[in-house]
């Protein structure tokens, strides 16, 4: 009875506190269950409130678009760091430099943004469908006949980290690389829309392999005991990071640089890596293969940055379109 | 024509150009200002400090490319919506099963887009449960993705606007003129050819201006915003209950004034079904979001929501009651007026039971499309409230896929419920 009363007491007290501070609001294109989880240990740490948006990043884009004489968003968390260099250049991004930042790797913090986390773009098998001695060791395996029409990947025009795999791939394999996704189209590669929708042919065996996805969400569907494996070809695969940052012109700045510490902290860290993202914080134990473990390949974000619309488009006219004509 | 009598006769009304004068101020508000607030932004760019959203796209070719795709597309599901609606409401009128029926049209025109195409990925392809069947899943793999698949796809949810539409008109047919055809010696196709359609020209018209409206409307938005798809579920199916359901009796309302008042506030009421609802959601954002107009407690609070629902749909209402008036002999008003009627009493004894069952055809469509509207809800939801759309997208999108489909599941028999009551309380009514 006592102890009921108590945990009421210190639950009206935490509202009150919470009623007192001016929330916080938080627009990210990361998983909700981060977020969220995010948002209340940092309530509870700190008695903020903290409004959450979780959408897409194309949501979360022109949400932001459309709010920019009058900004309501405080702290932004994109799935792509092209896309948060760019915002950054178009001067939507406060030049908040968290005193945790210095903890993060080495290249995960520049300017305004701070990776939150990171995930890599690997090839995903249904392994009901493929033979361990069939998992291709490199990006160009899959050119075997064993693989034709059995593939699918993300439409860089729908999904940001797909994008990011093509620049970064591009950056590093040159035309090498485009030929490769173009016999691949040829071969009957499909490019059936955004993450879920390259993945999900694959979870149901139609399709024997996805690449390019993020590895992060088949993580988790693994341990939910889902028949997919994640594997990274020995060439070196790209890292999407995901960067953290302040809006300019933010309502709440105080509580909005609060929250970004927070989730730089070790505590927020070990919730990144609790949903099998890559934390950014060195020295959180990652749950799930880390850069070093596998191939990254290098990447010059800046050059991302400039390049990735231009790619995109060239995807969309050279590999889509002719994915449509042969059909 | 009953207005333009109106204006005509000096004799009574307090003063009715003011009201009608109101309601366009009121629409040219709620319905130009967001739209201004759009352009302005797309001309003003720099002054503005932000890149438009939708500038760069609507340059890039490819848009163009798209837009053409849609009008073919747009132009092909209109005319198979007007030809299964108008078959199914023939067949469905006097039919012992007509109730079923409007039941059973709603069902299409409740489940959310991207639930039906998740469905079809589901039963076609090699794996597929067609397949799984016996049946050739490839080939109707490619039969579906094809330009005549996917028209007939949309024109199964795009058929109910016409079909409603002319069920309303059926109900209100002067049965005289058939009579007098049939005691003539019209054969039932003559009745059907030379009488029966004719009357139904303007219903038809309206269902399916509305069908192609919201066709093109709703195929541009993946090509800006891209298509990809916590909190309880519940509150989320409230949510978007007493929305729809607030969007619906304020748009009977409204509707149906507007299309009364004349020809300006008709015109006001049907702007936005015609305007892609991206651009309306971005629209609203700029204009309630603006210095002037962020203390008010629209943009941040549910009100957003419930006045985007109502503002986007409204046309259904408006369109469906003029569709009605057209079909309308005006001599019962001008009997009325004649015999002393004030406008009012006009309205309330005379119009309003004639135009009953199409306004509430039209608010009917309202809450329905509202029950699962996604584009604009995504960008206008305050950050923590949900609507069923946005939170079916969500579990989607987190790889829920089983949380999702149960909650679509849920929604699409709450929405049919309440539907279906609706159909009854209006059947009882129009009886």
């Amino acid at each position: 009875m006592i102890r009921k009363l108590a945990a009421l007491l210190l639950t009206a007290v935490l509202l009150g506190a919470a009623l007192a501070q001016k929330p916080v609001t938080f627009y990210t294109a990361g998983p909700a269950g981060l977020a969220n989880g995010l948002a209340t240990a940092f309530t509870a740490a700190t008695g903020i409130p903290v409004e959450v948006y979780q959408a897409t990043s194309g949501d979360v884009l022109a949400r932001l678009e459309a709010e920019r004489t009058n900004p309501r968003a405080d702290v932004i968390v994109l799935a792509s760091w092209g896309e948060g260099i760019d915002l950054e250049r178009r001067g939507f991004v406060a030049q908040y430099v968290s005193p945790e930042a210095e903890f993060v790797q080495p290249g995960w913090s520049e300017g305004g943004l701070t990776a939150q986390g990171g995930a890599a773009l690997a090839i995903i098998v249904n392994t009901l469908e493929v033979s361990e001695d069939e998992y291709p060791k490199s990006w160009f395996d899959l050119l075997g006949p064993e693989w034709a029409g059995a593939i699918t990947m993300p439409d860089p025009g729908l999904s940001g980290s797909a994008a990011e795999f093509l620049a970064i791939f591009h950056q590093n394999f040159g035309e090498r690389g485009w030929e490769l996704l173009a016999d691949l189209a040829e071969a009957g590669m499909a490019v059936p829309g955004p993450n879920n929708a390259a993945l999900n042919p694959v979870l149901t065996g139609e399709r024997r392999a996805t690449i390019a996805a993020v590895d992060y969400i088949s993580f988790n569907s693994i341990a939910a005991g889902v028949a997919l494996a994640i594997l990274y070809p020995e060439e070196g695969t790209a890292v999407a990071l995901r960067p953290v940052m302040l809006q300019d012109g933010a309502p709440n700045p105080e509580g909005g640089q609060a929250f970004i510490d927070f989730m730089l902290s070790a505590e927020g860290q070990a919730l990144v890596a609790g949903v099998n993202m890559i934390p950014a914080r060195v020295g959180v134990p990652a749950q799930r293969p880390v850069p070093g473990e596998f191939v990254a390949l290098p990447a010059d974000n800046q050059l991302v940055a400039d390049t990735v619309i231009d790619l995109i488009e060239r995807f969309r006219t050279e590999i889509v379109e002719g994915i449509v004509q042969r059909n | 024509m009953s207005t333009s009598g109106a204006a005509r006769s000096t004799r009574f009304r307090p003063s009715p150009a003011l009201g009608r004068y109101l309601l366009i101020a009121g629409l040219a508000l709620l319905i130009v200002y967001p739209l201004v607030m759009v352009v302005a932004s797309v001309l003003f760019a720099e002054a503005w400090g932000a890149r438009p959203l939708s500038l760069a796209d609507l340059r890039a070719d490819r848009v163009v490319r798209a837009w053409r795709n849609t009008l073919v597309l747009g132009g092909l599901v209109t005319l198979l919506s007007v030809l299964f609606g108008m078959a199914g409401a023939l067949l469905a009128h006097r039919s012992r099963w007509a109730r079923l029926v409007d039941a059973a049209m709603a069902v299409p025109f409740l489940t959310p887009p991207f639930l039906v195409s998740l469905a079809w990925s589901q039963i076609v392809g090699s794996r597929g449960y067609a397949a799984r069947l016996g049946l050739d899943g490839l080939a109707l793999q490619d039969a579906l993705y094809s330009v005549g698949g996917m028209a007939v796809l949309m024109a199964t949810s795009y058929a109910p606007l016409v079909y409603y539409a002319v069920r309303a008109q059926l109900a209100r047919l002067p049965g005289g003129l058939v009579w007098a055809a049939a005691i003539s010696g019209a054969d039932r196709l003559t009745r059907l050819v030379r009488v029966v359609l004719p009357l139904l020209v303007p219903a038809v018209a309206a269902g399916g201006f509305l069908a192609f409206a919201s066709a093109i409307g709703e195929y541009g938005t993946p090509l800006v915003i891209g298509q990809r798809i916590g909190d309880p579920g519940l509150a989320a199916l409230l949510n978007s209950l007493g929305l729809a359901l607030g969007a619906a009796a304020v748009g009977l309302v409204v509707g149906l004034l507007a299309a009364r008042a004349g020809r300006v506030s008709l015109l006001l009421a049907s702007i936005p079904v015609a305007v892609p609802a991206i651009t309306t959601a971005v629209g609203f954002i700029r204009a309630w979001n603006a210095p002037w107009a962020a203390s008010l407690p629209v943009y941040g609070t549910g009100t957003i929501l419930l006045l985007y629902y109502l503002l986007q749909y409204l046309p259904f209402v408006a369109q469906y009651v003029a569709a009605g008036q057209a079909g309308m002999s005006t001599n019962l008003e001008l009997a009325a007026r004649v015999h002393g009627a004030t406008r009012l009493r006009n309205l309330a004894h005379v119009a309003l039971p004639l135009l009953w069952p199409h306004a509430l055809a039209g608010a009917i469509m309202i809450f329905s499309i509202s029950f699962r509207e996604l584009v604009g809800s995504v960008l206008l939801r305050p950050p923590s409230l949900h609507t069923t759309s946005t939170f079916i997208i969500q579990q989607f999108d987190q790889g829920s896929m089983v949380a999702g489909t149960a909650m679509g599941v849920v929604a699409v028999l709450a929405a049919l419920l309440s539907t279906v009551t609706a159909w009854l309380f209006a059947g009882k009514n129009a009886a």
